[in-house]
């Protein structure tokens, strides 16, 4: 009984709510404050019938591994916005160049502190483990967001909330491998590789590629992290490799780069392929005049807004409302769809201003 | 070169330069004339090494896209000279090299001041940036190690917090962007036209730049007095050198120059991006500035060297990517290659001390 009971805790846990952040925004503007059903994965109109949830001066720490990465920006207006709902408090922090040890730190500080939760981009697979069982010890909630430890990790976070990189990896090598030409070479590149918010789509890039009828040759580029080297290097690859069929990127820099390239030489408009990640101004615009096939939005703003209501609700409710993974990525941005993401957004980061 | 003596037994004996005896040795008698050809001859081999592996090196469109990277690193690498020829350091350019370029696009976005107005500002900011780091330094005897890397990280944080770590998108004033770094260069274009100076014009401010920093260092008192600081600061003292007022001056030239290779990037990508700068930048230009001949101890340096070595990082940066060196290896080799290309460097320097008697 207590295993089956277990079991079903174990299932709610893990259960994968796709959803995108329009339609998640919706279904709360419909449910009163359905936010509490939304989390639990259940979605029922019980939720519309509470007089509200209580503000609570509950302090969370969100620990980054690039604090001053502007795709992080609509994330903290997601934290932002949850915490003025719910009267809530955070600190961001971190490291900003990706150095564990900083990041691991800020949780020891975040502990000693007693927060009331963190949520953390697991960007390593092992470093996090020990500071993650040491707060969920000491009743401190752990949610991974943007980056997650792999499968069979036995690392504690409750749930992850974000793209399951490798399988956003996988998708999007599937959706482009139907647009290269059979046997044609590509070029992937990676800003910054082995750590583990990007080497996972990378690793699903290569495995579409291997799993695919399509015989598609490769090289993959290291890009930097730094803009004006990303893109001097990759114009060097293409300069060097001019038959290439396909430029895509695994980040938000190196993806803009592969845009800038591309509208340099008219590559996508000779039918080259260009395609990446994320949603930087500039990407938008280059896939606005056609020099990018397509780019995908990961949703940032729900990887600040989910993790904050799940953290909350696991207080409020004293662990009995289990956080649970949420995939926020299934939007694919392309010409057809860019207009309703040119405008100035929060929820996009391009303007601080709320929406009326 | 060499003179005949006679000795106490009789037999003539050499001295001075040891004549070149072998076609290898004439070739170092060449080198030892000049404290770049070092660094030239590294550039050469590693020009040579990537046209052979990848015949398009040496295409106009990759020799624009090298040159501009080695305008970037040189920009900053001739600030770096200065400052360690008088035996200080900047760690905060790469920071100053993204809030010159933001301030600029502000002011002109926020207030519609023209691009020429407003970049002479950034540039501004940036030589404040370097008051600021050389008061810190001799005046509250911090050493400029320590003071540049608190301003690195208070400028990045400065930088990212003035809009939310959004790039911003810088407007284009035509003649402005296409004098100071836009790309007009096509590949339907011909070399020989404005089209394609264009395409050179962040490697040409930086070349302009070292022909007036070689002056200044090796032509003027100012510059007579950096070297002297930096060689033996006690003795430069002693005969009326203001040492401290000099290091201030040459923080000041390192900022601005700073601040000028950050308004040319921006304004070569119409976008200023707050971590556009970064330690990778700065690094990359410190070691441009060793690899090209300039003493981390102070005392002497190179404002060509520093080019060159610009080049070498540049080249490597782009040259590497070009022989399809797979990512997670790609750094091996160029840590590997700048740190072989320093040996051979400091090789050929030591035969060169060699050969005088």
């Amino acid at each position: 009984m207590d295993n089956d009971i277990q079991g079903e805790a174990e299932v709610a846990r893990h259960i994968s709510i796709d959803i995108s952040r329009r339609k998640a925004f919706s279904m709360v503007a419909k449910l009163g404050l359905g936010g509490a059903a939304w989390a639990g994965g259940l979605g029922t109109s019980l939720a519309a019938e509470a007089n509200g949830l209580p503000k609570k001066g509950y302090k969370f720490v969100f620990v980054n591994h690039v604090t001053s990465n502007e795709f992080f920006t609509p994330t903290i207006y997601g934290i932002q916005d949850a915490c003025a709902f719910f009267g809530c408090s955070y600190q961001w922090t971190g490291s900003q160049t990706s150095v564990v040890s900083e990041m691991v730190n800020a949780m020891q500080t975040a502990i000693a502190g007693k927060a009331d939760g963190i949520a953390v981009c697991l960007i390593d697979a092992t470093a996090f483990d020990a500071p993650t069982a040491k707060a969920i010890a000491a009743g401190i909630p752990v949610v991974a967001y943007n980056a997650d430890v792999p499968a069979k990790s036995p690392n504690k976070r409750l749930c992850y909330v974000g793209q399951p990189l490798y399988q956003s990896g996988y998708n999007i090598a599937t959706r482009w491998l139907k647009l290269v030409p059979k046997g044609g070479h590509v070029m992937l590149s990676i800003p910054s590789p082995g750590t583990l918010n990007l080497q996972p789509r990378l690793d699903g890039y290569i495995q579409a590629i291997k799993d695919a009828g399509n015989p598609v040759t490769y090289d993959v580029v290291n890009s930097s992290t730094e803009q004006p080297t990303e893109i001097s290097r990759i114009e060097s690859y293409y300069l060097s490799h001019k038959d290439v069929a396909g430029l895509f990127g695994t980040g938000g820099g190196d993806t803009y780069a592969c845009g800038f390239v591309s509208a340099k030489y008219g590559l996508a408009k000779k039918g080259v392929i260009v395609a990446g990640y994320d949603l930087y101004p500039q990407t938008l615009g280059y896939i606005h005049t056609g020099d990018m096939t397509f780019t995908t939005d990961q949703q940032p703003y729900l990887q600040g807004f989910v993790p904050l209501l799940q953290m909350y609700l696991y207080k409020l409710s004293g662990g009995a409302v289990a956080p649970a993974d949420t995939n926020t990525s299934l939007a694919y941005v392309t010409k057809d769809n860019v207009e309703l993401y040119l405008g100035k957004s929060r929820f996009e980061g391009s303007t601080s201003a709320e929406p009326t | 070169m060499a003179r005949m003596t006679a000795t106490s037994h009789g037999a003539p004996r050499k001295v001075g330069l040891r004549e070149a005896d072998t076609a290898l040795e004439r070739v170092l008698v060449l080198l030892s004339r000049y404290r770049e050809a070092s660094i030239a001859v590294v550039a050469l081999v590693l020009v040579v090494y990537f046209q052979l592996g990848n015949g398009a090196f040496l295409s106009s469109q990759e020799l624009s896209v090298v040159l501009r990277d080695t305008g970037r690193y040189g920009m900053i690498a001739v600030a770096e000279v200065m400052l360690m020829i008088t035996g200080e350091i900047d760690l905060s350019v790469g920071s100053t090299f993204s809030l010159a370029p933001y301030i600029m696009v502000l002011l002109s976005i926020s207030f519609g001041a023209p691009l020429a107005i407003s970049a002479p500002t950034g540039i501004l900011v940036g030589v404040m940036v370097g008051v600021i780091n050389g008061i810190i330094t001799v005046r509250f005897r911090v050493p400029s190690l320590i003071t540049t890397v608190g301003t690195f990280f208070l400028l990045q944080g400065v930088v990212v917090s003035i809009y939310n770590s959004q790039p911003i998108v810088a407007p284009v004033q035509e003649p402005f962007n296409e004098i100071f770094g836009e790309n007009l260069f096509g590949p339907a274009d011909p070399i020989w036209s404005w089209h394609g100076l264009t395409a050179f014009t962040p490697f040409l401010w930086t070349v302009l730049a070292v022909l007036v920093m070689q002056v200044v260092l090796n032509r003027t008192t100012f510059g007579l007095h950096t070297i002297a600081t930096g060689s033996n600061i006690i003795g430069a003292r002693e005969i009326g050198v203001r040492t401290d007022r000099i290091k201030v001056y040459n923080f000041m030239i390192a900022g601005g120059l700073a601040a000028a290779a950050g308004i040319v990037n921006t304004t070569q990508f119409a976008s200023a991006d707050p971590l556009a700068g970064g330690p990778f930048l700065t690094l990359q230009a410190i070691a441009a500035a060793v690899i090209g001949g300039t003493s981390l101890l102070g005392g002497s340096g190179t404002v060509i060297g520093a080019l060159l070595g610009a080049f070498v990082v540049a080249t490597l940066n782009n040259g590497l990517v070009m022989m399809g060196a797979q990512a997670t290896v790609s750094d091996i080799y160029l840590g590997a290659a700048i740190v072989l290309a320093m040996i051979l460097n400091v090789q050929v320097d030591r035969m060169r001390a060699r050969r005088r008697v």
